[in-house]
């Protein structure tokens, strides 16, 4: 058999688009549908899905996270549920059930769980020295209640990464990359939320006490105490104390609501 | 933070690594087929005269290649929008061509290889489940060493 | 088709016609995907079980793909069949799946 040798002038098994481009046409076109998901399911959450939860999911919800902490009954329990019920009783909206918790761990913190649990943790507690500062903080932790941010927060990201680890399995990258930075974006959106709230507690000092004294302090002596700088509160959950000061301030300025005697806080041992 | 960039330097490294093994391969491989043109490889039987047939052997080769970060990712990608894997075609080219030119190698001095067969695998990683980690490609046929012509 | 088609086996010959010269081998490959949609599709039907439609699209994509690159290929050469093809697929990675063809380039008359 005759056998005639040639050479093929082009390669025709391998494309011609140069993978940069399409790395970037892909990467573009994947983060754009991602963002739009986000986006839209922020939305559906916030309008649709959240305000339809009922208040027995929420404490069930709320019973699954209290496991964590302590349920002891004490005379300083005792006092601080009482500032509670004082602040809640000017705020009718509320239906949830709302109860203190103390920790004792030397962490500057409040926490706000499902179904109307409140920690308050025992380093907060020895740096705050008048009535209307713990029922500043009080107050903010009801505003996250009422504007249930906690649900939110746990919807959206937590819908996202289910839908990432079913579609893409959960070793993928995709999916790792989603679940650290989930944690870090949310927590750029809870800022602007912890504000809302700031907003939320100041009102309500003002209904409870008719004045607003002392509302500031906590953050004030917090803000002395804090060495970082600004940027470090990118990334971090809360607004940095010098910012929540000068918001306060000119809430109270702007609404123009006086500021009276202070409660001396009066903790039982 | 740090996950990111070290995502993006393994992402450059893979690219530019890649684009230079992928380029000097490429090289190496038309230059040896131009060498060997004279022998041709067929799938079918086209065995000669039985007298002129001088020795008939198996021949074969093989070859493992592995693919770098950058196609990786971009494979990933791709496996997401659907289409042309574009990333991997070049991947499985220079393997099958390679593996060709190796049985070819083997066959020195043949006239001619017949009934040539290529199977491929795909050596799955380990560690990472999702994509692939290597094609291999392996080649056999026979070639047939013709009589010398007086 | 501009030129006559290419003339397509896989026996020995093409039947009726008598091959003149050969030129090697020609081969055609093709990896593809599909997009995530229809992975999730087949995700649910492995608990159905059942005919993957999405998937025998794809490899009848590829397959075609495969094909025209390889008759490309013979073009090239100057062929106008191609003998002994044989079909080889493999799966690359999850939801890709690749397509070889190859076979001998002829001229026949």
């Amino acid at each position: 058999m005759k056998y005639t040798p040639k050479l093929l002038t082009k390669n025709v098994n391998i494309s011609i688009t140069h993978p940069l481009r399409e790395f970037a046409i892909l990467t573009a076109g994947i983060l754009g549908a991602l963002i739009l998901v986000y986006v839209l399911l922020g939305f559906a959450l916030e309008w649709v899905v959240v305000p339809r939860i009922p208040q027995s999911v929420e404490r069930s919800l709320g019973e699954l996270f209290l496991g964590n902490y302590a349920v002891e009954d004490s005379p300083e329990r005792q006092y601080l549920q009482g500032i509670l019920d004082r602040l809640v009783e000017h705020e009718p909206s509320q239906t949830l059930d709302y109860q203190i918790h103390v920790e004792e761990n030397p962490v500057v913190n409040a926490m706000a769980l499902p179904g109307g649990h409140i920690v308050l943790y025992q380093g907060l507690l020895d740096r705050v020295e008048s009535e209307n500062e713990l029922a500043m903080i009080l107050g903010h932790e009801l505003g996250h209640f009422a504007e249930r941010h906690h649900l939110k927060g746990l919807g959206r990201g937590l819908v996202l990464l289910v839908l990432s680890a079913t579609l893409l399995g959960d070793q993928s990258g995709i999916t790792q990359f989603l679940q650290d930075s989930l944690a870090r974006v949310e927590s750029r959106f809870s800022q602007r939320q912890e504000q809302q709230v700031d907003e939320f507690g100041l009102h309500l000092l003002q209904k409870t006490y008719h004045h607003v004294a002392g509302a500031t302090d906590f953050f004030e002596r917090i803000q002395k105490e804090e060495p970082e700088g600004p940027l470090s509160y990118f990334f971090a959950s809360h607004p940095s104390s010098a910012n929540r000061v000068d918001f306060l301030n000119e809430l109270i300025a702007s609404a123009q609501y006086p500021i009276g005697e202070k409660t001396p806080l009066d903790l039982p041992e | 933070m740090l996950d990111l960039a070290l995502f993006l330097i393994l992402l450059t490294v893979g690219y530019f690594a890649g684009r230079v093994t992928e380029h000097r391969h490429y090289k190496s491989i038309l230059l040896r087929e131009k060498a060997s043109l004279r022998l041709p490889t067929v799938t079918s039987n086209m065995l000669p005269e039985v007298d002129q047939i001088a020795k008939s052997f198996l021949v074969s080769g093989s070859c493992v290649i592995s693919i770098d970060y950058f196609k990786r990712i971009l494979a990933g990608l791709r496996n997401i929008m659907g289409g042309r894997m574009t990333a991997y075609e070049t991947l499985i080219d220079r393997a099958r061509r390679e593996a060709i030119l190796r049985m070819k190698y083997e066959a020195l001095g043949s006239s001619i290889i017949v009934n040539m067969r290529v199977e491929t695998a795909s050596i799955f990683s380990s560690t990472n489940q999702n994509g692939i980690g290597s094609v291999e490609v392996f080649a056999y046929g026979t070639a047939i060493k013709l009589k010398k012509t007086l | 088709m501009n030129e006559s088609a290419i003339l397509l086996t896989n026996i020995d010959s093409v039947p009726g016609k008598t091959i003149v010269e050969h030129f090697g081998l020609v081969q055609g490959t093709t990896i593809r995907a599909k997009h995530i949609g229809t992975d999730a599709l087949a995700s649910l039907k492995n608990i159905v079980g059942g005919e993957l439609k999405g998937y025998t699209k794809l490899l009848q994509e590829s397959r075609q793909e495969a094909t025209s690159r390889m008759i490309e290929q013979a073009r090239q050469l100057g062929a106008n069949a191609i003998i002994n093809i044989r079909f080889a697929t493999s799966s690359v990675a999850k939801g890709a799946a690749e397509l070889f063809a190859y076979g001998t380039a002829v001229r026949v008359e």
